[in-house]
């Protein structure tokens, strides 16, 4: 065996790894099946009681209906919730200041994904919140990215981390919104057509957080390891997990 | 030892059935691998814990993709792999690859090599320095191999690529390697 081959062995005894930590003792809960913790329950309970008004509750069939349309999808439970979606209307993206791929890469806690789009991203923005910072990817319409109604855009990818309640991901949806599971390359995904405007996700530090959603048309979740990537635009739902399917990390 | 892989087996099977307990047994024998490799990927021990951890999570939801046949710790370390490279932090936050005396041992690492006790402190400290000038490609590769001890089809999983190519890929990382160790000497 080579000089080199032999010291690298040799050294490799004497690494200095941090402390295996006890995953073996934590397993029950976290690789049992994908189900609220009684806090984020009564939490996300009560987000639901607060956007569901008095009226609407009156309305028992579609509650009835709201309740069995819950769904779990990889730890994500997908809410259809009987209020009626809001008009949207084009406003500001909220994406943070505009950046190179290469910076937001630097200024974000995971390898932002991209999309194989000819071209790349016609800008790239970045921000510091949430915890880990968020990365967005903004593309403009293409032959198969129409415009959306709001912003014009084709595409708008948005991905960031939920660092210690990333498994938990609640997402409201408008009554009239449909709410598909689908897969992407094995990760589990969800498809919501039908103007969706929010959705509630399990934020870093266990607190259950609402954002908004920037192009309200057709949005498809994916969950990749901890990092969250939206992608939303006007396409349909194969051009969505057929550009999904081609995410892949950013290297520096 | 010799019925470990028949255990491991029946361990699965009985995982796959929903027996978290035997699946449990599964994590503590690889458990120390998976947080290395994801240590050695994200260089942050806290990223590394989040990593094995939901890989561990999702190698138990997706059980029933995995071959039963086939070997646990390629399939495990490729999820691995997978959730490390989603958290590796930015440069400036790696933690530094260090080496201790080899007195300094602690209870959980491998076998002891009487190899690790010819490599005086300067030298280790070389190769060390020399390692972290690497890309993370290069770096990533002769770890696998050298520094973990990973097989051919380990490293290979843990790296995305053909088991084919583990080889040269191998080769030339240790040319940059030497070549960032001869640079250091001059």
């Amino acid at each position: 065996m080579p000089e080199l081959e032999r010291e690298l062995r040799a050294l490799a005894a004497a690494i200095d790894y941090p402390p295996t930590p006890d995953l073996a003792g934590r397993l029950i809960v976290r690789a049992g099946p994908a189900r609220l913790p009684l806090g984020r329950t009564l939490a996300v309970a009560a987000v639901w009681l607060a956007l569901t008004s008095a009226a609407v509750l009156a309305a028992a069939r579609d509650v009835a209906d709201s309740l069995r349309d819950l769904q779990t999808v990889s730890g994500a439970t997908i809410q259809r919730v009987p209020e009626p979606a809001p008009q949207a209307t084009p406003r500001d993206l909220e994406v943070g200041p505009r950046a190179t791929l290469r910076e937001a890469a630097q200024d974000v806690a995971f390898h932002p994904l991209v999309p194989r789009i000819g071209g790349g991203p016609d800008e790239v923005h970045v921000r510091e919140a949430p915890d880990g910072g968020e990365v967005s990817l903004v593309y403009g319409p293409r032959a198969d990215l129409p415009p959306a109604i709001t912003t014009g855009l084709g595409l708008l990818v948005t991905e960031f981390r939920g660092d210690l309640a990333p498994e938990y991901l609640t997402k409201v949806a408008p009554q009239a919104t449909t709410v598909k599971r689908v897969r992407v390359d094995g990760d589990r995904a969800v498809w919501i057509a039908g103007a969706p405007h929010y959705f509630i996700y399990g934020a870093p530090g266990g607190r259950i957080a609402e954002r908004d959603l920037q192009v309200a048309q057709n949005v498809l979740l994916i969950e990749r390891g901890r990092v969250l990537v939206r992608m939303e635009g006007a396409f349909n739902r194969a051009t969505a997990v057929r550009l999904a399917g081609t995410l892949s990390p950013f290297e520096l | 030892m010799e019925d470990r892989p028949l255990d491991e087996a029946w361990l699965l099977a009985r995982a796959r059935g929903g027996d978290e307990e035997a699946y449990r047994q599964v994590v503590l024998r690889h458990e120390t691998i998976a947080f290395r490799t994801a240590w050695l990927i994200t260089r942050s021990a806290a990223d590394a814990e989040e990593a094995a951890q939901d890989a561990f999570a999702k190698a138990y939801r997706t059980l029933d993709r995995f071959r039963p046949q086939a070997p646990f710790r390629p399939w495990l370390l490729k999820i691995v792999s997978n959730e490390a490279r989603n958290r590796r932090a930015s440069a400036a936050r790696h933690e530094r690859l260090t080496a201790r005396a080899v007195e300094e041992r602690r209870e959980d690492d491998a076998v002891p090599s009487p190899e690790a006790a010819l490599l005086d402190s300067e030298r280790r400290q070389q190769l060390l320095t020399a390692l972290d000038r690497l890309g993370d490609a290069d770096r990533t590769v002769i770890a696998c191999r050298y520094l973990l001890e990973l097989s051919e089809a380990e490293t290979a999983a843990v790296i995305g690529k053909r088991p084919g190519t583990v080889k040269s890929r191998t080769s030339r990382a240790l040319e940059r390697l030497r070549a960032e160790l001869e640079e250091a000497d001059a």
